[in-house]
């Protein structure tokens, strides 16, 4: 590890690195901070322009966009209350902060607290994914196929508010990463007569589609009104005496949000919540919290960006997606020809090990890009939707064309879009529909080989005690979310989730 | 199209969804077809418990609604995707660069912006931006 972690930290020190950092990051906390438009949006859009790059530079711009687009949540939250559900705890001290003039100072805390927490993230990342990787590696076809179940599993974690929902749309997922030719025999399912479909749907115009246009078309939706912009005035960054007073919170938000992102069950609007709570409980003046503690936003800030990195152990180390986002970098792998999963770190571990540094960077650069963002660009807030609305539907038309240049993908890309604003419209997650799109094929090709090795007995699983409880626990994934957002809305008055 | 009472008629959908891809698998040979099967089989009977939980369970036809943003949300999203159906329809018929500099123009007139001349200044200034991203930088080819 220490050997990779070594060749990490030189390849990362490489300028086409740094610049896709850099860019990514500055990338992601303009669309953070665009109301209405999130880091997943973001994500599915920067996908088409990482064709052309290589593995490295590629994964670290998607982790630039991911982490800079959670700190640019906090800049439309704080500025002009118009926050995204992980950000709601945020506007509470944020906000009220900007109406007592202190606008900067709140911006300032806002990120030096991401930078803690992408850190943190950081630092899990990457001493925490390559053992998990290294025992997935000795699992054979039941325990993958198992695996694939536990991830199915998590659909009850993206499915909105019904786990039903949540499973309709999965099995949706399934049937369609069917369309094209069997792997094993050659025979071709679901075609329908499109020649286009051989080889099944094009994976990044389905991701825009499913990720981008929902999202797109929400924005057309809402009408935003005229928003007064405060004036920032003074200094932005904490000073050391608060630095020192707000170290606590950071570190107690920190391990809040690490532990939530790894739980394949919880994300960030779950960490953010808990960790205004236990600062505001913590505190010997309760009362300052929603009156503009500096606490009351250090502490979701830290919790939201120290989730980003958690919640990629799995995805790197098992191949197995834990939210929108990751769903995103599982394709991004795809895209540039490598197996998300044990085998990457085997494989392909220089990029692995660079992507993990690359965090650490990333984290880095929030400090001084939001802190530029929010200082020069607070007027991305006021950015007229006539432009933006235009300019990314025909960016979302343009990257599904990229890949394969056939406007069949363009009209997936819209199609797919269009079925998954509709069902999110209901309340089905479309989150589920992806995940199941990625593990499906994975469930099928390993279950064959489970049943050859097992000669069609079933009882062959009683042998292999992972596998059983691997399965088991995906039983257990589909209640575990509903139990946990029962616990939130009864404890928390305005949680929403992340549904 | 504010409160269309719909989450059941989402269920009916999937579950004739679930029907039709059953019946397609069904054609298909043991071992490609059996995953398919069994998915689709799987999707038809927890869409049918979704139909019977919104029918039978919830009392008749209650569900959740469409959530419109507002007056007006539904018909701007119609025309922005008809308007984007026409312009991704158009692409394989008029050059690229037209169509999308046509598309970028109406649709900021549409949405509001103003003056004229801030449009043709954008309009022809976005095209240029994507063109130059994704011809000359990543060699997508566009004819």
């Amino acid at each position: 590890m220490w050997e990779g972690i070594a060749l990490g930290l030189t390849r990362v020190l490489e300028f086409q690195n740094l610049l896709a950092i850099v860019l990514g990051t500055a990338a992601g906390v303009v669309v953070g901070a665009l109301p209405g438009l999130t880091p997943t949006m973001g994500l599915a859009l920067l996908l088409p322009l990482t064709f052309g790059m290589p593995p490295v530079p590629a994964l670290l711009a998607l982790s630039g966009m991911l982490a800079g687009g959670v700190y640019g949540g906090a800049i439309s939250a704080i500025l002009v209350r118009i926050p995204d559900p992980a950000n709601v705890p945020t506007t509470l001290d944020g906000y009220a902060m900007t109406q007592r003039g202190q606008a900067a100072k709140a911006l300032g805390i806002a990120a030096a607290a991401s930078t803690v927490g992408g850190l943190a993230s950081a630092f899990v990342l990457l001493f925490f994914t390559p053992p998990l990787a290294a025992m997935a590696l000795r699992f054979g076809p039941p325990e993958i196929f198992a695996l694939a179940v536990f991830g199915l599993g998590i659909v009850s974690s993206l499915a909105g508010r019904s786990v039903l929902k949540g499973l309709v749309v999965a099995c949706l997922g399934l049937l369609v990463g069917t369309v094209g030719m069997d792997p094993v025999s050659a025979y071709t399912r679901f075609t329908f007569g499109f020649f286009e479909l051989q080889a099944g749907f094009e994976f990044v115009p389905l991701l825009i589609g499913t990720f981008a246009v929902p999202e797109i078309l929400r924005y057309a939706e809402e009408a935003v009104g005229p928003v007064k912009l405060p004036e920032l005035v003074g200094r932005m960054l904490p000073t050391l005496a608060e630095w020192r007073r707000l170290a606590v919170t950071m570190i107690r938000s920190g391990v809040i949000g690490l532990i939530i992102g790894i739980a394949p069950a919880a994300g960030p609007v779950i960490a953010s919540y808990i960790s205004y709570d236990v600062e505001k409980r913590s505190s010997k003046t309760p009362e300052r919290f929603g009156q503009g503690a500096p606490e009351g936003i250090a502490g979701p800030q830290t919790a939201i960006n120290a989730c980003v990195g958690g919640d990629l152990v799995l995805t790197f180390a098992l191949g197995i997606p834990g939210s929108a986002g990751a769903a995103l970098f599982i394709g991004a792998l795809y895209l540039q020809g490598l197996q998300p999963g044990p085998l990457l770190f085997q494989r392909n571990a220089d990029i692995v090990y660079t992507t993990f540094i690359g965090f650490f960077f990333v984290s880095l650069a929030i400090l001084p890009l939001g802190l530029i963002a929010s200082r020069l660009g607070a007027w991305l807030v006021l950015a007229p939707k006539a432009v933006l609305l235009p300019f990314i539907f025909a960016f979302a038309v343009i990257g599904s064309y990229a890949g394969g240049s056939s406007l069949f993908d363009v009209w997936v890309m819209l199609i797919a879009g269009l079925i998954a604003y509709v069902l999110q419209k209901f309340d089905f997650g479309p989150a589920a529909f992806v995940l199941a799109l990625i593990l499906g094929p994975l469930a099928e090709a390993n279950w064959n080989r489970t049943m050859l090795m097992a000669h069609g007995d079933l009882a062959f699983f009683i042998q292999r005690p992972i596998a059983i409880v691997l399965i088991m626990l995906a039983a257990l994934m589909l209640v575990a979310p509903a139990l946990v957002d029962r616990f939130m809305r009864r404890r928390y008055a305005g949680y929403e989730g992340d549904a | 199209m504010a409160r269309a009472r719909a989450d059941w008629a989402v269920a009916l959908v999937m579950l004739a969804a679930s029907a039709f891809l059953f019946q397609e698998a069904l054609a298909m040979p043991d071992g490609p077809g059996t995953f398919p099967r069994a998915v689709a089989l799987l999707m038809g009977v927890l869409s049918l418990g979704l139909l019977v939980r919104n029918v039978a369970l919830e009392g008749g036809l209650r569900g959740i609604y469409w959530h419109s943003a507002g007056p007006g949300a539904t018909a701007t999203v119609l025309w922005v995707v008809g308007f984007t159906m026409v312009y991704v329809g158009s692409i394989g018929r008029v050059s690229y660069v037209l169509s999308t500099g046509l598309y970028f123009a109406v649709m900021m007139w549409l949405l509001g912006l103003r003056p004229r001349w801030l449009i043709l200044l954008i309009a022809p200034s976005s095209v240029l931006l994507l063109w130059v991203v994704f011809v000359r930088m990543l060699n997508v080819s566009l004819s």
